[in-house]
């Protein structure tokens, strides 16, 4: 009998708790024109085995993104079996080794929404357990609806599972709201937020090279032009692809921007060199050394010496002419 | 005993360790690139690059003691950033873990109610 009223009672301070709180999913959390529900279905779904949550959230994400990946492929990239579980950091790096970026979007509710109306899924971490007792979990967050105040996921063996919006944040909170989204080259995330978009460009770019990330450099110049990290990034990805001639066309962009940007003037004057423009890079490397601090002194010292040792002054081209 | 194709993979690995020691790689000889200026930017990141050549080994070890085959190790080690590797290095033993969920819970909340149960702190009717 004492346990039948304390169920009635539990029943009906949850009840009064729920009527008090305002919708989480609430205006000021999308963007004016945010549509009431996004339910992006074409997400494939793969059903986790056993402590195998990670590859599959991963798979899924990539292989929306247009890719051919199992779980099975991922598992031995991301999975340590003494934790029985995968790590968030070999989750980003693992889908850097594919022709993708993997991009950690800003650690906040806004943002996942953002790149729910952007058309793309979020591998999200969560902690399904208590703060004392965790139970670290990956799954994609696929869409969301505001008229009933909750979030599509595809989690574990549960295709479209429906949480309220409350019980998401508060799991997602526990993971310290992280969020995981496949961007291809050329993609920009929904935020903006160059830093962090750059940081995950040039993380794949110390890995794999610069080859394949041209076109994610460019659309980070053309939206953020005042970026110094974007605009040097586009500028050495066209150096590195061998197209000089842009390159030191986009290095003084960036030089009239940051007139004294060492790292810049070292790398135009190598580019300058190249296209025989001698005398034009040598002076340019001289403004470099004339403000280089100590880490890339010696940097600048050997393109100096290069530059010497390139053929003396051919007839200099066009391109030379500032 | 090692296996010629892991050791194979390891050498390549020291191989592409070292040739990180030095500053510059891609286009030219003396070209900078954009993981070093965003590194450069931001001071608060930098990891000298003998130190993450060191941590990179250790990081690997610790992968294989943690169940992952030595070949997978090596290529996991080499797609971290130098950051990742610092943080792998100083705190893999702690870092979450992301695994399963539902059955375990289920698994402790029955387990708990059973003790409950058990002890006599909570009984039917």
């Amino acid at each position: 009998m004492r346990r039948g009223a304390a169920a009635i009672w539990a029943l009906i301070w949850l009840l009064a708790s729920c009527a008090n709180r305002g919708p989480v999913l609430s205006d000021d959390q999308f963007e004016p024109d945010a549509p009431a529900s996004v339910d992006l279905s074409g997400v494939p779904f793969f059903p986790q085995e056993t402590f195998q949550c990670g590859p599959a959230a991963l798979a899924t994400a990539l292989s929306y993104s247009g890719l051919e990946v199992t779980p099975q492929e991922l598992t031995p990239r991301v999975y340590l079996p003494a934790k029985s579980g995968s790590l968030q950091v070999e989750m980003v790096a693992a889908a850097r080794r594919y022709d993708r970026i993997p991009y950690v979007i800003p650690a906040a509710l806004p943002a996942l929404l953002a790149e729910l109306d952007s058309g793309r899924p979020v591998v999200v971490f969560q902690n399904l357990g208590l703060a004392d007792l965790p139970l670290w979990h990956f799954a994609v967050v696929v869409g969301y609806a505001r008229p009933e105040d909750a979030l599509l996921l595809r989690s574990g063996r549960d295709e479209r599972e429906t949480m309220s919006a409350y019980n998401f944040v508060r799991t997602w909170e526990g993971g310290q709201r992280w969020g995981l989204v496949i961007l291809r080259p050329g993609e920009l995330p929904a935020a903006d937020d160059p830093d962090g978009y750059l940081r995950a460009v040039a993380a794949k770019e110390s890995v794999s090279g610069p080859a394949t990330l041209l076109e994610a450099y460019r659309a980070a110049a053309l939206r953020w032009p005042d970026n110094l990290v974007a605009r040097f990034g586009y500028a050495h990805a066209l150096q590195a692809s061998g197209d000089l001639r842009a390159a030191v066309e986009q290095y003084r962009a960036l030089l009239v921007q940051h007139p004294d940007q060492i790292a810049a003037l070292n790398n135009l004057a190598d580019a300058l060199s190249r296209q025989g423009c001698r005398s034009e890079a040598l002076s340019t490397v001289d403004r470099g050394l004339a403000a280089a601090r100590d880490p890339l002194r010696p940097v600048l010292e050997q393109t100096r010496q290069e530059i010497l040792a390139a053929p003396a002054d051919r007839s200099e081209p066009a391109v030379c002419a500032r | 005993m090692r296996s010629a194709t892991v050791n194979r993979l390891l050498a390549g690995f020291l191989v592409v360790c070292l040739t990180n020691l030095g500053l510059v790689h891609s286009a030219g000889a003396a070209v900078i690139d954009t993981p070093l200026l965003v590194q450069l930017e931001d001071r608060t990141a930098a990891v000298s690059r003998i130190q993450s050549s060191l941590a990179r080994e250790d990081v690997r070890k610790a992968l294989v003691q943690l169940g992952v085959d030595p070949e997978q190790a090596v290529e996991r080690v080499l797609a971290l950033t130098d950051s990742e590797v610092a943080q792998l290095d100083q705190q893999l033993a702690k870092l979450p873990a992301g695994g399963d969920g539902g059955w375990i819970l289920l698994v402790i909340v029955l387990t708990v109610l059973i003790v409950l149960f058990a002890t006599g702190k909570l009984k039917f009717n």
